[in-house]
């Protein structure tokens, strides 16, 4: 069987008021689809896309890109990504990002959904020069729950780095096996089917927009919570950045709940309000 | 001698081990006590798949290898690798517990261990855990275990058993408070982990580096919201 070995390679740059594509090359089945501007020249909306649809086992992605001084992009993806059953071997999506002083990196994928018997690797590496921001999330569908299927056969590696001036940031390295005892316990998935993660690594956050975060998720999470029970979410402070965590049983509503953490944070420290990209179509 | 010194290593083990070594671990719950209140864990049965999840799978499993690395490093008197640990270890999470204890732990080695091999081994290294750790994060705990059982000659297997030991007990303690057990339930649960104790110390031995992984979720979300958990007795 074929697999695919796809590849894309970005070089961003900012030039009187506007970040513009300087470089860019891709290899099948990635592609990047003609960049926006809905909030203006500074910042530039980048959708990737697989052209394959979804992954299998051996599939191999592989993407690079370069963020100039004061580059401020926007990734997000045109489809939620899948990933198929895999025989023997894991489908691989490796990501490498290096960013230069001043510039801030928006990450927004939608959601990943896992098939039942699927081996998932994921790598997301960040550098950082000083200055420069990062924050995004990722959302997991473990199984097409929609159709009854849960993940009790299967693998989901995560792993997420941000590192600046060879101190590591931030390391995030997810394990979870498939299998009923994690479907279960409290400490893997406790009979939900949904995980998400969001983050921003790069800067001390201050007190008071901990404290807004906080307020502003349990008024949104006792509205969740009234009417569909146990949804969980929970935000702590790193220390140069903050991560939430959430579990439960929509993406819908990890989305809507990771918007409005993205909204605050904007506002505070692009100066700017959330632009939804338009491929969300929410 | 030779039974002198062997004599010797137990009692220091001992000391290592006891719930009365003042680093505070008694004031953390690591979650147990939000999981309690939010009725997840609710007696010995549910307390004891909790802990054994998080052996097997949990986060507890990548500061086991830690330690074992930053012993190693120790032993090779090669500061700048422990700094590289230590970091690895600080970018996991919030580490406030395992800095504070880290503190407690060094500080106590240095005011007890004068004259004798911890002294000597701090200078022959060069290890200072200010001058070491201050522009980029703080002495973890494992950190400062690892170095006294380098400097206290404890063989890395044993300082392992201790750690995960200490770890059990601190947690099962924290349930006997908040659940609550009873003592000789507590007792009884402590004796039958030693097997799986045992095993995972072989595990955490084997480990490579690209292995460092785990399944960190429940343990995550039930520490960030004992965080604001509005009555509570342990520490976040």
């Amino acid at each position: 069987m074929n697999n695919w070995q796809g590849n894309l390679q970005m070089t961003f740059d900012y030039k009187d008021g506007k970040t513009w594509i300087e470089k860019s090359m891709s290899v099948a089945p990635l592609r990047v689809q003609k960049p926006f501007y809905p909030e203006g020249d500074s910042c530039i909306h980048s959708i990737l896309l697989n052209t394959a649809g979804g992954m299998v086992g051996g599939d191999r992605l592989n993407t690079d890109l370069i963020l100039k001084p004061q580059t401020n992009v926007l990734f997000t993806t045109a489809n939620a990504g899948k990933v198929y059953r895999c025989l023997d071997r894991s489908a691989r999506y490796i990501t490498s990002i290096r960013q230069a002083r001043g510039s801030i990196l928006e990450w927004f994928p939608q959601e990943t959904i896992l098939f039942r018997d699927s081996q998932y690797y994921q790598s997301l590496y960040i550098e950082l020069e000083q200055n420069a921001l990062c924050y995004g999330w990722d959302i997991y569908r473990f199984g097409r729950s929609a159709r009854g299927e849960v993940f009790d056969r299967g693998q989901w590696r995560s792993r997420t780095e941000v590192w600046q001036n060879s101190i590591p940031l931030w390391i995030d390295r997810q394990y979870l096996e498939g299998n009923q005892t994690n479907l279960h316990s409290p400490n893997a998935l406790a009979g939900k089917s949904v995980i998400g993660t969001f983050w921003l690594i790069g800067l001390e956050i201050d007190s008071q927009i901990m404290e807004d975060l906080r307020s502003i998720l349990t008024e949104s999470m006792s509205a969740i919570n009234s009417s569909e029970a146990s949804e969980e979410i929970g935000i702590t402070r790193l220390e140069k950045g903050m991560i939430v965590r959430y579990r439960g049983n929509s993406t819908a509503i990890a989305r809507q709940l990771f918007i409005m953490i993205w909204g605050v944070l904007r506002k505070k420290y692009c100066d700017r309000p959330v632009c939804i990209p338009r491929v969300w179509r929410i | 001698m030779t039974n002198k010194l062997m004599s010797n290593k137990l009692l220091r083990i001992l000391q290592l081990a006891s719930p009365s070594l003042p680093v505070g671990a008694y004031s953390y719950s690591e979650g147990i006590e939000w999981l309690c209140e939010r009725g997840v864990i609710t007696n010995m049965t549910t307390l004891k798949l909790w802990l054994d999840r998080e052996l097997v799978n949990g986060s507890i499993r990548i500061d086991g290898a830690v330690l074992v690395r930053i012993y190693q490093s120790f032993l090779a008197e090669d500061v700048k690798q422990v700094g590289y640990w230590n970091a690895w270890l600080s970018a996991q999470r919030v580490r406030n517990q395992s800095w504070q204890m880290g503190f407690s732990l060094y500080t106590l080695l240095c005011q007890i261990s004068s004259n004798n091999l911890f002294q000597e081994f701090t200078f022959n290294t060069q290890f200072n855990s200010q001058s070491n750790f201050q522009s980029n994060s703080q002495c973890n705990f494992v950190t400062a275990l690892g170095l006294t059982a380098v400097s206290w000659q404890i063989p890395v297997q044993e300082v392992l058993q201790v750690y995960l030991f200490s770890w059990l007990t601190n947690l099962i303690s924290a349930g006997l408070r908040t659940i609550p057990l009873g003592q000789t339930q507590a007792q009884r649960l402590t004796w039958q982990f030693q097997d799986r104790v045992n095993d995972i110390v072989s595990e955490i031995l084997e480990l490579k580096d690209e292995d460092l992984e785990c399944c960190s979720i429940g343990l995550s979300l039930a520490s960030m919201q004992h965080e604001t958990q509005y009555s509570r007795l342990f520490r976040s």
